[in-house]
């Protein structure tokens, strides 16, 4: 249903009615952005990639395969700018080690802001592509077939990047005390 | 060390794609290893954090400025234009009325122009076309409203919406009102204002709902509303995004049209609790947000018992202690969207326990705040044996108790809290009838058992199974409401052996 509204609007785009475009930025403005958030892990940088998202859509609109799912397109469009940005920032070398000091207490972790950039220290230490994975699963609730179409993949290696991913992560939370 | 084919399976598992078979298979290893056990459990745990974050929301401008650079919004317009200059000189206006510079005119025309620039700046998008105008007074310039002074009747806005917004009596009584003028004036209000996270608010339509209503007016021409805006620590939480995010559910709106609410903000001990910097913080946590959306905080807010209770010093007293960190605990949310805890929180004796000094005291222990934090405490309050078991005079009454409070702040209740065994007894309906009973009040406020409770060996004997089973049978109710049990849990005897036990 979704997904039907979304090539409508498409459709009624490249018949002319270039306005409806609006309609999907309005739709899209807020998953992009915390997509692009999780992926980069500033505000202000996800911000603009989730600006030039939909200002590149935009501009390829032409280009889109109709017989494709419009999110997954967008959303390979914003994991693309997203990884070009960390590429330009030359962010991708692992962080530090400890993401919080030693002696912090567990149950000091546990806040749920400190919980919350806890977590995404910890998925910034994962490999770009592995963080494309996790974002998409796990922030964007995309089905590993999803997953492999927007990011140009085979759904094998989806899963291989997605379980190693995942395990990563749970050697790094257990380590923060999560 | 457990092998590939098993981690991809409990993968498979965690995202909700194993199929039948491959469930049983991983059942099976799982049962035979303990390592993949634990393994499964930390990854399982793992994608449950990650699922727990919540989405952000981008910033209030995005939007407009995706869509302004896609030439979607059309900036060149005349209409527009004007627009934007006539929302600038009323900026510009409010900004000297907010520095002081500018306290001339009528009040009216301020908080009205106030209402407007915010509804016009943040709420509606720009008209289209001429048939809105968007003029205010007919002027032009920014600078002309620097230097002119403006009264309500400037005040005429195109947009159908402001003005039938501004056109509601309600509205228009309320603009009028001195004490809303009061708050409006107050330096708190005008740091809130400034904020994004307030922007959010006014914008939300769920404000303008509440604004809309009678109970909402009434809070709002209260003193409790204007001190309480005068205060730091609601300019602080006014900025704050998760009140924004609340703000903007309907449970939240429904809530502010209460009377129940409306009255409780009227009372001297709101005001009070508002001015805490502990509510402060507490109402800027993402859990406590969670919490207001929640059809349980609606519901409960509606209550006059929780009116009455929140008009209590006790309350207010709860509220400036660690009940705020219990406020901002996850448990805290899950519990307030079950059924049980709407009951609970809207029954009397939940209200009565709430004015208690006993009640007030046990929240502001380390122990109990845990204890709220626990599943197991969650999960009891959904249980309906709970909320019967609370509605009686007997659990007020011991909560109002000395030694039950002191036995609340001990590490053993803490910790018995936490396990589940204490959670399934909690639920059994023998152990309600049992604290509806005078005799277990009796005992509850005995100081012998609040020494036991102390003791590492209760605790053992109430996180087990057990426990948990004698609390369900009859035999154990009977028991309990015996006079010899409340004399034998009276007794130095029996709290000494309660101790030694191990």
């Amino acid at each position: 249903m979704v997904e039907q509204e979304d090539s409508i609007l498409v459709r009624q785009c490249l018949d002319g009615n270039r306005a409806k475009f609006g309609d999907l930025v309005k739709k899209y403005t807020k998953p992009i952005y915390n997509l692009a958030l999780r992926m980069v892990g500033d505000v202000e940088n996800a911000a603009d990639i989730t600006q030039t998202t939909f200002v590149k859509a935009y501009e390829n609109l032409g280009k889109f395969d109709l017989s494709l799912k419009f999110f997954s397109w967008l959303y390979r469009i914003a994991i693309n700018e997203s990884l070009n940005f960390l590429q330009r920032q030359k962010q991708t070398e692992p962080l530090d080690e400890e993401l919080v000091s030693p002696d912090q207490s567990p149950e000091d972790a546990l806040h749920e802001t400190e919980r919350n950039e806890i977590i995404q220290h910890a998925i910034m230490k994962l490999t770009p592509e592995q963080r494309s994975v996790i974002v998409l699963r796990h922030f964007m609730d995309l089905s590993y077939t999803q997953m492999g179409a927007t990011l140009g993949v085979t759904e094998t290696k989806v899963k291989a990047r997605l379980f190693s991913a995942r395990q990563r992560l749970r050697k790094m939370l257990l380590r923060q005390g999560l | 060390m457990v092998r590939s084919s098993v981690v991809e399976l409990m993968h498979k598992e965690i995202d909700g794609t194993a199929t039948q078979a491959e469930k049983a298979e991983l059942r099976r290893r799982m049962d035979r290893s303990k390592e993949a056990r634990i393994m499964f459990e930390e990854l399982r745990r793992t994608a449950k954090l990650l699922h727990s974050v919540q989405p952000q929301n981008p910033p209030l401008h995005l939007q407009e400025d995706i869509l302004r650079s896609l030439q979607l919004l059309q900036p060149q317009s005349k209409t527009i234009h004007r627009f934007n200059n006539q929302k600038e000189a009323v900026m510009a206006t409010l900004q000297e009325f907010l520095s002081g510079r500018k306290r001339v005119f009528a009040l009216g025309g301020i908080v009205a122009v106030a209402v407007a620039i915010v509804l016009i700046s943040r709420v509606y998008p720009p008209p289209e076309g001429d048939s809105a105008k968007g003029t205010i007074g007919g002027a032009q310039k920014a600078e002309k409203y620097r230097s002119e002074q403006m009264s309500e009747k400037d005040v005429v806005l195109s947009s159908t919406e402001i003005q039938v917004l501004l056109q509601n009596d309600e509205v228009q009584k309320l603009i009028r009102d001195p004490e809303f003028q009061n708050a409006m004036k107050s330096d708190a209000f005008a740091q809130a204002m400034k904020s994004d996270a307030f922007a959010q608010v006014m914008k939300s339509q769920a404000f303008l709902q509440a604004m809309k209503s009678d109970a909402f007016a009434q809070a709002m021409k209260s003193d409790a509303f204007t001190q309480a805006m005068k205060s730091d620590a609601v300019a602080q939480a006014m900025k704050s995004d998760a009140l924004a995010q609340a703000m903007k559910s309907q449970a939240l709106v429904q809530a502010m049209k209460s009377d129940a609410l409306a009255q409780a903000m009227k009372s001297d001990a709101f005001i009070q609790a508002m001015k805490s910097d502990a509510v402060a913080q507490a109402m800027k946590s993402d859990a406590l947000t969670q919490a207001m959306k929640s059809d349980a905080f609606l519901q409960a807010m509606k209550s006059d018992a929780l009116a009455q209770a929140m008009k209590s010093e006790a309350f207010t007293q709860a509220l400036k202690s660690n009940l705020t960190q219990a406020l901002k605990s996850e448990a805290f949310a899950q519990a307030m969207k079950s059924d049980a805890a709407v009951q609970a929180l809207k029954s009397e004796a939940f209200a009565q326990a709430l004015k208690s000094e006993a009640f007030a005291q046990a929240m502001k222990s380390q122990a109990f705040m845990q204890a709220l934090k626990s599943e197991a405490f969650a999960q009891a309050m959904k249980s309906q044996a709970l909320v019967q078991a609370m509605k009686s005079d007997a659990f007020s009454q011991a909560m109002k108790s000395d030694a039950l409070v002191q036995a609340m702040k001990s590490d053993a209740f803490s910790q018995a809290m936490k396990s589940d065994a204490l959670a399934q007894a909690m639920k059994s309906q023998a152990l309600v009838q049992a604290m509806k009973s005078d005799a277990f009040s009796q005992a509850m406020k005995s100081d012998a058992l609040a020494q036991a409770m102390k003791s590492q060996a209760i605790i053992q004997a109430m996180k087990s199974e057990a426990f948990a089973q004698a609390m369900k049978s009859d035999a154990f109710t009977q028991a309990l409401k015996s006079e010899a049990f409340i004399q034998a849990m009276k007794s130095d005897a029996l709290a000494q052996a309660m101790k030694s036990q191990n």
